[in-house]
């Protein structure tokens, strides 16, 4: 019976967890929070769902490989978005410099390039989390 | 744009540290090749900052137009740079005859081993030529990681332990 | 003295969380307990660097266009904090990663019997 209970409430809570995490996650310049919280915040989601339903279930929804081409996916985001500075004629990992127009502050869309390296760092923590998960807990 | 050089060092070795386990499945001869190339071109790029210390004097960027204290700086000085190509040349010659030794190993873990070891090698490039207080600690903390895992790395029964009791005392004497 | 050290509270209860923590790094021979209370000096070092950017009446460091003499924060402290989290996380999984080594590799996970386990076998 308490079986029951965890899994009916973690089934009707989880999407709304991941969705915050996914706010907390665009608005990393707007609030406090930002690429690591957001981040560790829709990886522990994917861990209970790990802790209520079995890591088998899991493992077919997001497979072991899956999560290790994000992780390295993820820090390749953020050099490739350095290199825009680059690109455009003055040095690594500039923003208002480079000419990218910085909006109005207080909207979503702002401050040029952070919303775009917030979101590549918001990916590889969460997937990070996840991989660190699998190799402790698969034995081989 | 010579400014850039000394990041562009760090960031050349932290990507292809996390490009070799995408790739490693099938070409492993050339990605054990492409991390020779890039510890082998930051080597040839210290030595170039070196010159331009030695003949022009000390240079310091303050890295994306940040100015300190709000952003990071760099400082590339006759010492610095002369520490870099020596950490950066000794790493390329112990990487020749890695191949070798891990013959027999499974791919999967050849591509963490060469992640750790190039990531050893940019935190060591990045500590040298740092000049604030917060990236020493930042990069002094991923040298710590990278090689508790090269050391775990091995099947002995030795090896976990060191490395246990590397992180604890390790980790009593920095806080 | 005493109100100078009363008026900068922060500081002192760090400290006492710090040594909370090293305490019971020291006391338990249980290898878990040992990266809880390297867990907890870590974040009384956070809070102790946190309370040095802090300003009596700032309000959080998010900028408020209505007023344009508000007294802030100071933002920087914290950001070198989260830089700081963000290694010590990774710093607790590489712990935790060896810790499920060692259990596999010796059967326990209490550091007298795994040192007891190690000199009977080196002998």
């Amino acid at each position: 019976m308490p079986d029951l209970i965890i899994r009916e409430i973690t089934a009707l809570l989880l999407p709304f967890i991941q969705m915050y995490g996914i706010y907390v996650i665009m608005h990393g310049h707007l609030s406090p929070g930002g690429g690591f919280a957001g981040g560790m915040i829709v990886g522990v989601s994917l861990v209970l769902y790990i802790l209520v339903f079995g890591l088998d279930s899991c493992l077919r929804k997001v497979p072991h490989r899956l999560s290790s081409i994000v992780e390295s996916f993820g820090t390749l985001w953020y050099a490739a978005v350095g290199f825009v500075g680059l690109l455009r004629g003055t040095s690594f990992l500039m923003n208002k410099g480079a000419g990218i127009s910085l909006g109005t502050p207080g909207k979503l869309f702002s401050s040029g390039l952070i919303v775009v390296i917030t979101l590549g760092v918001g990916i590889k923590v969460a997937s990070t989390v996840l991989s660190l998960l699998y190799t402790l807990i698969e034995e081989d | 744009m010579f400014d850039n050089l000394p990041v562009l060092i760090v960031v050349t070795l932290l990507m292809t540290a996390f490009l070799a386990p995408l790739f490693i499945k099938k070409f492993r001869p050339l990605v054990y090749g492409v991390a020779n190339a890039a510890v082998a071109a930051a080597a040839c790029a210290s030595a170039v900052l070196l010159r331009y210390a030695l003949h022009t004097g000390p240079l310091y960027v303050a890295v994306g137009g940040w100015e300190a204290p709000w952003g990071i700086e760099v400082a590339i000085t006759p010492l610095s740079s002369f520490v870099v190509l020596v950490v950066t040349s000794i790493v390329a010659l112990v990487m020749v005859s890695m191949p070798r030794e891990q013959v027999d190993w499974p791919s999967q873990k050849v591509g963490w081993y060469l992640t750790l070891v190039l990531l050893l090698t940019a935190a060591l490039a990045g500590m040298t030529m740092a000049n604030d207080l917060f990236n020493i600690y930042v990069f002094f903390e991923v040298t710590a990681l990278s090689s508790f895992g090269i050391v775990a790395a091995k099947k002995e029964r030795n090896a976990a332990d060191a490395g246990q009791g590397g992180y604890f005392e390790g980790n009593v004497d920095i806080e | 003295m005493l109100a100078k050290l009363l008026h900068n509270y922060p500081y002192l209860i760090a400290a006492l969380i710090f040594a909370v923590g090293c305490y019971t790094v020291l006391s338990h021979s249980n290898l878990m307990r040992k990266v809880i209370g390297i867990n907890v000096m870590e974040t009384a070092v956070f809070l102790f660097f946190v309370a040095a950017g802090n300003v009596r009446g700032g309000r959080p460091p998010i900028i408020d266009l209505q007023n344009p003499d508000q007294l802030y924060v100071n933002p920087l402290p914290s950001a070198l904090v989260l830089t700081g989290i963000v290694v010590g996380v990774s710093v607790t999984a590489l712990a935790l990663a060896l810790v499920v080594r060692i259990n596999r590799q010796f059967g326990t996970i209490d550091a007298d019997e795994i040192a007891a386990i190690r000199s009977r076998e080196n002998v």
